[in-house]
C-alpha cells in the first residue's frame, strides 16, 4: 500500500466530521494539508458536502401539531393499562390459547435434537445449532443475514431463538406445564432468546400460529 | 422541578416522587421521538415505540445504576426498541412468506421544490434503512443527533475504536445510494 493511499484512507475517514465541522484543530489542519495536494480526496469532500446538503434539505415530516403536548398523558395511560408482569401474571392474563399440544410437540422436538445428536452448542449462527436435523435453509439464510447485520449484538435470530421463545411463550400461557417447560427451555439451554421472545410477545395469535405451522412443517417433514 | 439535574430527578423518582418522571419525559421526549423517527420513518410506529421506551424507562429507573448518563441510557433503550421493531418486521415478513420489499425507485418528473424535498427525504430514508444495523445506529446518532463518539459507544455498548470508520462507511453507502437513485 502506498503512502499516498494510506494517507487518503486516514483523511477520508475524517471527511464526514470535517464537513460537519466536528474535527479538532489538529485533525482539521492535517485534512486541510492533504486536500491541498489530493484531487481524489477533494472529490470525496465535494460528494459528502453535497450529500449533507441534500440530507439537510430533506427534513423529515414533523409529528402532528400538539403531539408532544399529549405524549406524557398517553404514556401515563399506557402504563396504567399495563397488566401485572411476571410469569404467573402473564399466564393468568393471557388470551393466547394455541393448539398447545401441537406446539409443545414441535418445541420438544426442536429442543430434544441437541441431546440426541451433536452436543456442541455453538453460538455461531452460520453453523446452525440443529444443522443436521433442519432443512430450513430460509432460516439459516436469515440467520446469516442477521449475523452480518448485527456485528455488535449477540441477539441473532436463529432457529433455537424461535424455539426457545415458543417455549417461553408456552410457559406464560400454560402454567401447568411451567416446571416442565422451564426445565426444557430455560435451564438446559444457553439463553439468547430475548429478542425472539419479545418478538413473539408482540405477534398476534395468527402470526404465532403461522410460526408454529412453519416450524412444524419444517421439522416433521 | 424543571431546574433539577437528571441525577436529582432520578433520585427523586426513586424516593417516590412520580412527578420527577414527568419531568424526565418532558425533557427528553423530543430527542427520543426524533432518534426513533430516524430509524422508523412511519410516525404512528415511531409514536408507539416512543411510548414503549418511556414505559420501559419507568420500569427500569428504580434499578438504574447511574453508571451511565440518563440520556445515554434512554437513547440506548430507544435504539434497541427501534432495531427490535425493524427486526420484528423483517421476521413477520419472513413468516408471511413475503419477501422484504425492496425500496422503490422513484420516478422523476420535473418536481417543484416541495415534491423534490419529499423525494429526497424518501431516498435518504431508504438509504439509511438499507444500512447494516450498527452503521445505521452510528449514522443516526452521529449525523442527526450530533453525539460524540464516546457517547455513541456508551449507547451501543461498544468501544470507541472503529466508530469513526462505521460512520464513514455509512456515509459512503448513503452517498452511493443517493447518487444511484437521485443522481447526486
Amino acid at each position: 500500500m502506498s503512502k499516498r493511499s494510506t494517507g487518503c484512507e486516514l483523511v477520508r475517514i475524517e471527511i464526514p466530521d470535517y464537513v460537519s465541522d466536528r474535527l479538532g484543530s489538529a485533525e482539521r489542519q492535517r485534512v486541510d494539508a492533504h486536500l491541498l495536494t489530493c484531487q481524489s480526496c477533494r472529490s470525496e469532500l465535494e460528494q459528502v458536502t453535497r450529500l449533507f446538503g441534500v440530507i439537510d434539505h430533506a427534513q423529515a415530516t414533523p409529528p402532528p401539531t400538539h403531539y408532544f403536548d399529549n405524549l406524557l398523558p398517553r404514556i401515563r395511560s399506557r402504563m396504567s393499562r399495563r397488566p401485572a408482569v411476571g410469569i404467573v401474571g402473564k399466564a393468568l392474563n393471557s388470551r393466547w390459547i394455541l393448539p398447545t399440544a401441537a406446539a409443545l410437540l414441535v418445541v420438544s422436538l426442536l429442543v430434544s435434537v441437541p441431546f440426541l445428536g451433536d452436543p456442541d452448542w455453538s453460538n455461531d449462527a452460520r453453523e446452525g445449532t440443529y444443522a443436521g436435523d433442519w432443512n430450513n435453509l430460509e432460516l439459516l439464510d436469515l440467520a446469516d443475514q442477521q449475523s452480518e447485520h448485527l456485528p455488535f449484538s449477540p441477539m441473532i435470530i436463529r432457529q433455537e431463538n424461535i424455539a426457545h421463545a415458543l417455549g417461553e411463550k408456552l410457559i406464560t400461557d400454560q402454567l401447568a406445564d411451567a416446571v416442565f417447560a422451564q426445565s426444557m427451555f430455560i435451564e438446559t439451554v444457553p439463553f439468547s432468546n430475548v429478542l425472539a421472545h419479545e418478538m413473539l410477545q408482540e405477534m398476534s395469535d395468527e402470526e404465532i400460529n403461522n410460526v408454529i405451522h412453519r416450524l412444524a412443517e419444517r421439522t416433521l417433514l | 422541578m424543571t431546574g433539577k439535574s437528571d441525577s436529582e430527578l432520578v433520585d427523586l423518582f426513586r424516593n417516590g416522587d412520580e412527578t420527577a418522571f414527568n419531568t424526565i419525559v418532558l425533557r427528553y421526549q423530543e430527542k427520543i421521538y426524533w432518534v426513533v423517527r430516524r430509524f422508523i420513518s412511519d410516525h404512528d410506529d415511531a409514536d408507539d415505540i416512543v411510548q414503549e421506551v418511556f414505559v420501559k424507562a419507568y420500569e427500569g429507573l428504580r434499578t438504574f445504576r447511574g453508571d451511565a448518563q440518563l440520556y445515554t441510557w434512554l437513547y440506548r433503550i430507544a435504539v434497541n426498541a427501534s432495531l427490535n421493531h425493524i427486526r420484528l418486521k423483517r421476521v413477520k415478513e419472513f413468516f408471511r412468506f413475503e419477501e422484504t420489499i425492496a425500496p422503490e425507485t422513484i420516478e422523476h418528473e420535473t418536481p417543484d421544490h416541495i415534491v423534490q424535498s419529499n423525494e429526497q427525504r424518501e431516498i435518504i430514508e431508504q438509504a439509511v434503512a438499507l444500512l447494516p444495523e450498527k452503521q445505521k445506529a452510528v449514522f443516526i446518532l452521529r449525523h442527526y443527533d450530533q453525539l460524540a463518539y464516546e457517547e455513541i459507544a456508551t449507547i451501543l455498548k461498544t468501544s470507541v475504536g472503529g466508530l469513526k470508520a462505521n460512520y464513514f462507511h455509512a456515509v459512503r453507502k448513503v452517498e452511493r445510494y443517493v447518487k444511484k437513485i437521485h443522481g447526486l
